[in-house]
C-alpha cells in the first residue's frame, strides 16, 4: 500500500548549483549524489530533501563529560556517513554568534544569537527521504543519540528562485 | 436518495483522487466537479450500476482536463500529466473497480505532524464530506479561521510530503492511536455540546474504521464505546435540559444501538485476546457496565484502575474517584481528587462540587460550581450547573 506523492523535476540550475557547492565545500560539509545505490533499485518517485535543524541546550552541553561527548560524536558520525545524508554543518558555539537585526527602521549589530534562549541551533543535517515519516525516523534517532532539546524538520525548497 | 449516495461516496472518491493526483486541493476540486455532473445527470437518468466507479472515473477525467488546460499545473505535475493522458484516452468504464484508499487518507489527515484541530477539521472535511462552513459552525470558530486552517494543513501535507499510506508496522500502534483519538474527539465534541450531528458523524467515521481495519480490536472498541454512549442521546436531554444517567427514562434508550455496541465489544474482546485491553476496550466495557442495573461499582472501579495504569491520565483518576465515591463515600473520593492538578478541566470542578455538595460543605461546593461555570460554554451543561448552584 506504500505510496509516495508530490513529484517535481529539478531544473538544470539546481544541478549546477549543487556541483558548485560541492566543489567549494569545506570540512564539515559533505554532499553525496542525490540518489544512493539503495534508492536506485527501488521504483519510488523522487526523493525529497529535508533539513533537520538540531537545537542543543546550553546546560546539558556544559554538564556533559568529555567521554560522554566522544561517545555521542561517534554515534553521530555513523549517522552522517549514511548514504541518505546529503550534507551537514556544525555551528560554532552560540557564544561566537553576532546578529544583525532590524529595529525601528535601522539596522543594529548585537552580540549573541538572534533568539536569546537556553536552547541554541547547534547545526543541521540534510537528509534525502521518500516522505516526512522517513525524515522523522532519522530525526528521532539523532534526538535519542544526542539528547538534543529539539530537532526541527523542514522540507527543502528545491525549485529555482523565481526571478533569479 | 442522491444525497445519501453522495454522502456514502464522497470519502471513497476523494481518497482515490488524492492517491491518483497526490494533492488534496486538486483532488477536492475534481471530486466536487464530478459530484456536480452526477447531480445533474442522475436527477434525469438512472443511477449507473457502479456509482462509485462512475464518480471516480469522471473525477479523474475532470482532473486530467484541468491539468491539460492549466499550464502551471501541468509544469508542477509534469510526470503526472504524462500518466494522466493515458488514463483519459481509455474509454470510460464505470464498472472498473478501484481500491478503497480511505484508510491511507485517514492516516494522512491524522498525521501527528499536523496540529490536532487541523487533523480533526481535515478528517471531517475529506472523509466525512462536511463543508468547511459546517465544520466551522460545529467548532464555533469563524469560517475564515477554519478555511485557513484547512488550507494550511493541505499545503503542509503537500510540501512536507506527509505520506499517503498506511504506516509500517513499527509506526502503526502510535499512528492508529492518533486516528482513533481524532474520531473520539469529534464524538466528545458532539456529546459535550449536545450536538448529535457531530456524534453521528464520529460514528460514521468509526464504522469506516471498523470496515477498513477488521482486525483491530481498538477500532471495534471505539465504535462500541460511541454507540453505547450515543444510544442514550435521546434520554440525555428533557426539554433541552441535561438529565443525569440515574434519572434518565430508560425506555428512550436505543436498544438496537446498545445491542450493536455490545456485539462490537464482544468482537473487540475476541480480537484482543488475553491480557489488559487497550484504552478504548476498557472504556467501552465501562460504558456497558454503566447501563446495567444494578450498577457494579466494584467492577467499574477496577476497570478505571486498569485504564489509569495504561494511560497515566489524571482524568481517568478523576473518573475512578466517582466510582470510589459510590463504594467508600464522597470523602475518600475527594482525597483522590485533590492532588490531581486539573484546574483547567471543567468536569474536574463539577465533580468536586458534587462531592462537596454531598458532604454538606456548601461554601466550598459553591466555589467549585462557580469555577466549573467559568469553564463551560453556554448550553445544557452550563444550565445544569447553574441549577445545581442555585439549589445550594
Amino acid at each position: 500500500v506504500a505510496g509516495s506523492w508530490g513529484r517535481f523535476c529539478l531544473g538544470d540550475e539546481w544541478t549546477h548549483a549543487r556541483r558548485t557547492f560541492r566543489r567549494e565545500n569545506r570540512h564539515g560539509v559533505r554532499l553525496r549524489p542525490r540518489y544512493s545505490s539503495r534508492r536506485q533499485t527501488t521504483q519510488e518517485g523522487d526523493l525529497l530533501r529535508y533539513a533537520l535543524l538540531a537545537y542543543q541546550n546550553v546546560e546539558v552541553r556544559d554538564r556533559r563529560a568529555e567521554e560522554e561527548q566522544r561517545r555521542i560524536n561517534a554515534g553521530v558520525a555513523e549517522v552522517l556517513a549514511r548514504p541518505n545524508v546529503a550534507g551537514w554543518l556544525r555551528l560554532q558555539d552560540f557564544e561566537s554568534a553576532t546578529t544583525l537585526r532590524q529595529e525601528q527602521g535601522s539596522t543594529l549589530l548585537t552580540d549573541g544569537p538572534f533568539v536569546d534562549s537556553k536552547d541554541y541551533l547547534g547545526g543541521f543535517i540534510v537528509v534525502e527521504a521518500d516522505n516526512l515519516d522517513e525524515a522523522l525516523s532519522v530525526a528521532r534517532e539523532l534526538q535519542e543519540l544526542t539528547d538534543a532539546s529539539a530537532i526541527e524538520i523542514r522540507p527543502i525548497r528545491e525549485e529555482p528562485l523565481v526571478g533569479a | 436518495v442522491l444525497e445519501q449516495v453522495f454522502r456514502e461516496n464522497w470519502g471513497r472518491v476523494l481518497a482515490s483522487l488524492v492517491g491518483f493526483l497526490g494533492d488534496i486541493e486538486l483532488a477536492e476540486d475534481a471530486t466536487q466537479e464530478a459530484f456536480v455532473v452526477a447531480a445533474e445527470r442522475w436527477r434525469r437518468d438512472e443511477l449507473p450500476a457502479n456509482p462509485t466507479g462512475w464518480l471516480i472515473t469522471t473525477a479523474r477525467n475532470r482532473a486530467v482536463d484541468r491539468i491539460r488546460r492549466d499550464r502551471t499545473l501541468q509544469a508542477k505535475t509534469e510526470q503526472l500529466g504524462r500518466e494522466l493522458r493515458h488514463e483519459s484516452e481509455e474509454t470510460m468504464d464505470d464498472t472498473a473497480t478501484f481500491p478503497d484508499e480511505r484508510l491511507e487518507l485517514i492516516f494522512t489527515c491524522c498525521h501527528p505532524a499536523l496540529a490536532l484541530d487541523a487533523q480533526v477539521g481535515l478528517t471531517l472535511r475529506t472523509l466525512g464530506g462536511l463543508s468547511t462552513e459546517d465544520i466551522a459552525r460545529a467548532f464555533l470558530v469563524p469560517f475564515e479561521t477554519m478555511s485557513k486552517r484547512l488550507t494550511r494543513a493541505k499545503r503542509k501535507i503537500r510540501d512536507a510530503r506527509i505520506p499517503f499510506a498506511v504506516p509500517p508496522d513499527h509506526l502503526l500502534p502510535e499512528r492508529l492511536d492518533a486516528v482513533l483519538a481524532v474520531v473520539y474527539l469529534v464524538f466528545n465534541e458532539g456529546w459535550g455540546g449536545g450536538r448529535v450531528d457531530l456524534s453521528a458523524e464520529a460514528i460514521r467515521l468509526g464504522r469506516s474504521l471498523v470496515e477498513l481495519m477488521p482486525d483491530e480490536a481498538e477500532a471495534h472498541a471505539l465504535l462500541a464505546l460511541m454507540l453505547i454512549g450515543h444510544a442514550r442521546s435521546a434520554a440525555r436531554f428533557r426539554g433541552g435540559e441535561l438529565v443525569l444517567l440515574d434519572d434518565q427514562d430508560r425506555s428512550l434508550w436505543d436498544q438496537r444501538r446498545i445491542e450493536e455496541g455490545r456485539q462490537l465489544l464482544e468482537r473487540a474482546l475476541a480480537l484482543h485476546g488475553t491480557g489488559v485491553g487497550g484504552p478504548y476496550l476498557i472504556q467501552a466495557a465501562i460504558a456497558d457496565l454503566h447501563l446495567r442495573e444494578p450498577r457494579n461499582w466494584e467492577k467499574i472501579e477496577l476497570l478505571y484502575q486498569k485504564l489509569e495504569q495504561i494511560t497515566g491520565s489524571p482524568v481517568v483518576t478523576m473518573n475512578r474517584a466517582v466510582a470510589i465515591a459510590e463504594l467508600e463515600g464522597p470523602q475518600a473520593a475527594l482525597a483522590l481528587l485533590d492532588p490531581l492538578g486539573l484546574d483547567h478541566y471543567r468536569y474536574y470542578h463539577s465533580t468536586r462540587a458534587d462531592l462537596l455538595r454531598r458532604l454538606g460543605r456548601d461554601d466550598e461546593a459553591r466555589a467549585a460550581y462557580a469555577r466549573a461555570l467559568e469553564l463551560t460554554r453556554p448550553g445544557p451543561e452550563r444550565r445544569f450547573l447553574e441549577h445545581r448552584l442555585a439549589d445550594l
